[in-house]
């Protein structure tokens, strides 16, 4: 079966409250590095990268789809983007 | 969203408003409502803000007592105990989004209820959760204890207030709907007691801790006709917790009040800053003016709905007079609070908002929080159970097996797979700490002799589904019955009532029946309801939960020597059971057990025994006399599993090891007898010097005292029952649920 390369990048949802991304905000101020250029809306997300193997492209994107909804990201908090290229 | 939309009726019934109450609206505003003073009705009138359904009910409960400083109505209700040291208590639910994401929900309600606690000027000092989950085995269920339990874990262990009691019960009933119910206890010197008033015309309203969001807007918004698909997406976001900022927004807050800087103080929890702004105006007799466009926001352009009422979590709204601004604001500055001015207290009697250079909403605050219509929905009894035979006399090895089966069950079965990822040590305060005894026990601050305070909350749903007055009544003695266990003299409680949809007739019964039994056991036991809350609506697949009040008690021990535990202290000590014979199985856990198919013919409903609380406020009376005299070396009430289940703990948190022969059973029917679980009772030992002593201050007060074996070699030896050993017992009680479904 071909093999493929696949990521999955998790990230909060917009609107949903991010304490981490807050807080690094809150160290760049306290660090003194917000003089020169503003870093903004910082958001904290998480990447996945896995081997899949599967009959073609579609049925791998399906299964990491799946995977990525029930396991990898919370749907309720998080949003999740795909990747998938040949190995 | 079109904030200019027309208002219809399809928009009116979209946001859970009646006909009537919209007219109630037109009339108390002289005019149609905007869509954004809709949305702040829709809120304030739910059954969460204004109990339409439960108000009339709630006021027959007794709230009154001499030790009662702040009763029903504010953030906690808060009582004194002596040496210019006041509790402040209160229970909530987060029941629907701990449903829909276990672990934040579960979080977000821990946050919630300590701000109702340091909105108070108290230091939270512990936090007891209540839950009610589905069996364990399917696989939804486990995710969702794991999610809740971590969730409890994730924001007090971080937040630094210790997680020190409650309960878990598996009911199938709660497989659809689970509960989520977290009380917190919290310390404050009377002169520092606030209350969410917003008091003098012209000082300043403050607003600090985190930024808004677009988190857990109230569901009616998107019941409108125009749902695109971002506000689709918009709905499902929940709120997310920040344990961290939390504490921040604590000492913050406990700053200002004990420094004297602010004149009222109230959190933001559901419907946010209306909420805040309306009840805070409301209490006072006066008005509020804020502008939307100094409101901290986290996401870009927010409109003036989505800005007031979000459910962004860790925000406090204060108010200060002018002249001590300065200060106010380089306290929040300190904690990294960021505090900001966005209104001012008025003379005007109304809430009054403004955005972009309009006034958005102007609505009389008075209406808002006392205008809510209440109502009276017609009421049915609910179904007496079926009557069911009682099971023969068991056998020697069944005796055996049932009762490790029910020591393993899950709503028997030790809880240490929750409460050891809670931090029940933080604060260095903890005594007693869960799983050691009825209550947990905590060591107040002050200078002399050390005082402590008892805390204890649950709730059987099963006897209250069978009878909900007298089940709920049972409840509250229960709750006494554990605080005095352990030594305690019960002051008050806070309850919280999870129930289904009042507008059926059923739940309504069931709904009042209960209040009714909480109201008698109060009276009974001479102690005050001091707050709560009420969760209706509490169904899915259009079947209601069973009737599940839990309660929440604190009690005062006064003196260090009569802290008891529930395990037995030496050999050779006399073992008693006080309070009467047992009744009837109904309800009880055997039964549950049984319907596994083991002896046929039994049902799990069945009708409780009949309940007289003159002889169980007697029980307590005698069992806390006891402690007072000395003459008690260790007490556990018997509750889930009856008395088998009492003796087996008392062996299993026996210090030493210990175990019991149990040389004879009060009265014939030995299934009856050793798991029959009402009336209540509760198990004691006594030294063998004090036996006579000890009978006779018991039968003084007319309480049935039988002794029944001694404290000897570790297991559980019952009459002419096989032995069991202290292996045995362990191993059943410490499995896990989902291990011993498997």
């Amino acid at each position: 079966m071909p093999r493929f390369d696949a990521e999955v990048v998790v990230m909060p949802k917009p609107e949903v409250a991010d304490p981490q991304g807050q807080a690094i905000e809150g160290a760049l101020a306290r660090l003194g590095l917000t003089g020169e250029v503003q870093a903004r809306h910082i958001h904290v997300g998480k990447v996945f990268r896995l081997d899949l193997e599967a009959s073609d492209r579609a049925a791998a994107e399906q299964a990491l789809h799946t995977l990525a909804d029930r396991v990898l990201a919370n749907p309720n908090i998080e949003t999740f983007q795909l990747k998938v290229s040949s190995h | 969203m079109n904030l200019a939309a027309a208002i219809t009726p399809d928009l009116v019934a979209g946001h859970g408003l009646r006909p009537a109450e919209f007219d109630s609206i037109v009339q108390a505003l002289g005019r149609d409502p905007t869509l954004v003073e809709l949305g702040i009705y829709s809120v304030m009138w739910s059954e969460h803000c204004a109990y339409k359904h439960s108000r009339p009910l709630l006021r027959t409960l007794p709230t009154r007592g001499e030790r009662v400083v702040v009763g029903p109505g504010e953030n906690a209700g808060v009582i004194d105990i002596g040496g210019g040291l006041c509790v402040a208590f209160k229970m909530e639910s987060h029941n629907h989004p701990s449903a829909v994401e276990p672990y934040q929900g579960a979080a977000t309600g821990v946050g919630g209820i300590l701000r109702d606690i340091f909105t108070m000027g108290a230091r939270p000092i512990a936090l007891l959760d209540n839950l009610r989950f589905g069996e364990p085995d399917a696989p939804h269920m486990r995710h969702l204890i794991e999610g809740v339990v971590e969730g409890i874990a994730g924001y007090g262990n971080c937040v630094g207030v210790p997680t020190v009691g409650g309960d878990i019960m598996f009911d199938p009933g709660h497989a659809g709907n689970i509960l989520v119910n977290v009380m917190c206890v919290g310390l404050v010197r009377t002169e520092h007691i606030r209350r969410g008033q917003a008091h003098g015309p012209g000082n300043a309203v403050l607003y600090f801790g985190s930024p808004t969001g677009r988190d857990g807007i109230h569901g009616a918004t998107f019941a409108s006709g125009e749902l695109s698909e971002e506000a689709l997406e918009r709905r499902s976001a929940v709120q997310v917790g920040d344990p961290f900022m939390g504490k921040r927004i604590l000492e913050c807050t406990l700053e200002l009040i004990e420094r004297g800087l602010v004149v009222g103080i109230q959190d933001m929890g559901a419907a946010g800053l209306t909420c805040s702004t309306c009840e805070m105006a409301g209490r006072a007799g006066t008005g509020i003016e804020i502008d939307l466009d100094r409101v901290p926001q986290r996401a870009p352009a927010m409109s003036a709905y989505e800005i007031l009422l979000s459910e962004s979590q860790e925000r406090m709204l204060a108010v200060c007079e002018q002249t001590r601004l300065a200060e106010v604001l380089e306290v929040c500055e300190r904690w990294e609070c960021g505090g900001v001015v966005i209104g001012q207290v008025t003379g005007s009697g109304r809430v009054e908002v403004h955005h972009r250079g309009e006034v958005v909403a102007s609505i009389p605050a008075n209406h808002l929080t006392h205008g809510a219509p209440v109502y009276h929905p017609p009421e049915a009894a609910p179904a007496a159970p079926e009557e069911f035979d009682l099971p023969p006399v068991l056998p020697g090895e069944d005796f055996k097996t049932a009762l490790l089966a029910l020591l393993a069950s899950p709503t028997i079965a030790s809880k240490r797979w929750a409460y050891r990822r809670y931090d029940h040590m933080v604060q260095i305060a903890t005594v007693l700490r869960p799983g050691d005894a009825d209550a947990a026990v905590l060591r107040l601050p002050g200078p002399g002799e050390p005082r402590f305070l008892a805390v204890t909350s649950g709730g059987n749903h099963r006897l209250v589904a069978r009878d909900p007055r007298a089940g709920a009544a049972l409840a509250v003695l229960e709750a006494a019955r554990n605080l005095v266990c352990t030594g305690a003299q019960p002051l008050a409680i806070t309850n919280c009532l999870n129930f289904g949809s009042p507008e059926r007739p059923e739940v309504f019964g069931q709904l009042r029946r209960a209040i009714e039994g909480i109201a008698g056991a109060c009276r009974a036991l001479d102690i005050p309801v001091t707050g709560g809350n009420v969760s209706l609506y509490n169904e899915s697949g259009g079947v209601a939960i069973p009737p599940t009040p839990i309660i929440g008690m604190v009690g005062l021990i006064e003196r260090e020597e009569h802290i008891t535990r529930p395990g037995w202290r030496e050999p050779g000590d006399v073992i008693y059971v006080l309070g009467d014979p047992a009744a009837g199985l109904g309800g009880s856990e055997l039964a549950k057990y049984l319907v596994g198919g083991d002896l046929p013919g039994v049902t799990p409903r069945g009708p409780l025994p009949p309940i007289a609380i003159d002889r169980e406020v007697a029980l307590l009376d005698a069992v806390r006399s006891a402690i007072l005299a000395g003459l008690i070396r260790s007490a556990h009430d018997v509750s889930d599993g009856g008395l088998a289940v009492t003796l087996a703990e008392c062996c299993l948190l026996s210090r030493g090891g210990h175990g019991a022969w149990i040389h004879e059973t009060p009265d014939g029917d030995l299934a009856l007898t050793l798991f029959g679980e009402l009336p209540p009772r509760v198990v004691v030992s006594v030294r063998p010097a004090d036996a006579r002593a000890f009978e006779a201050l018991i039968s003084a007060r007319g309480v049935a005292c039988a002794e029944i074996g001694l404290v000897g070699l570790p297991g559980l030896r019952c009459a002419d029952q096989a032995a069991i050993s202290h292996s045995e017992m362990q191993q059943a009680h410490e499995t896990p649920p989902w291990e011993s479904l498997r």
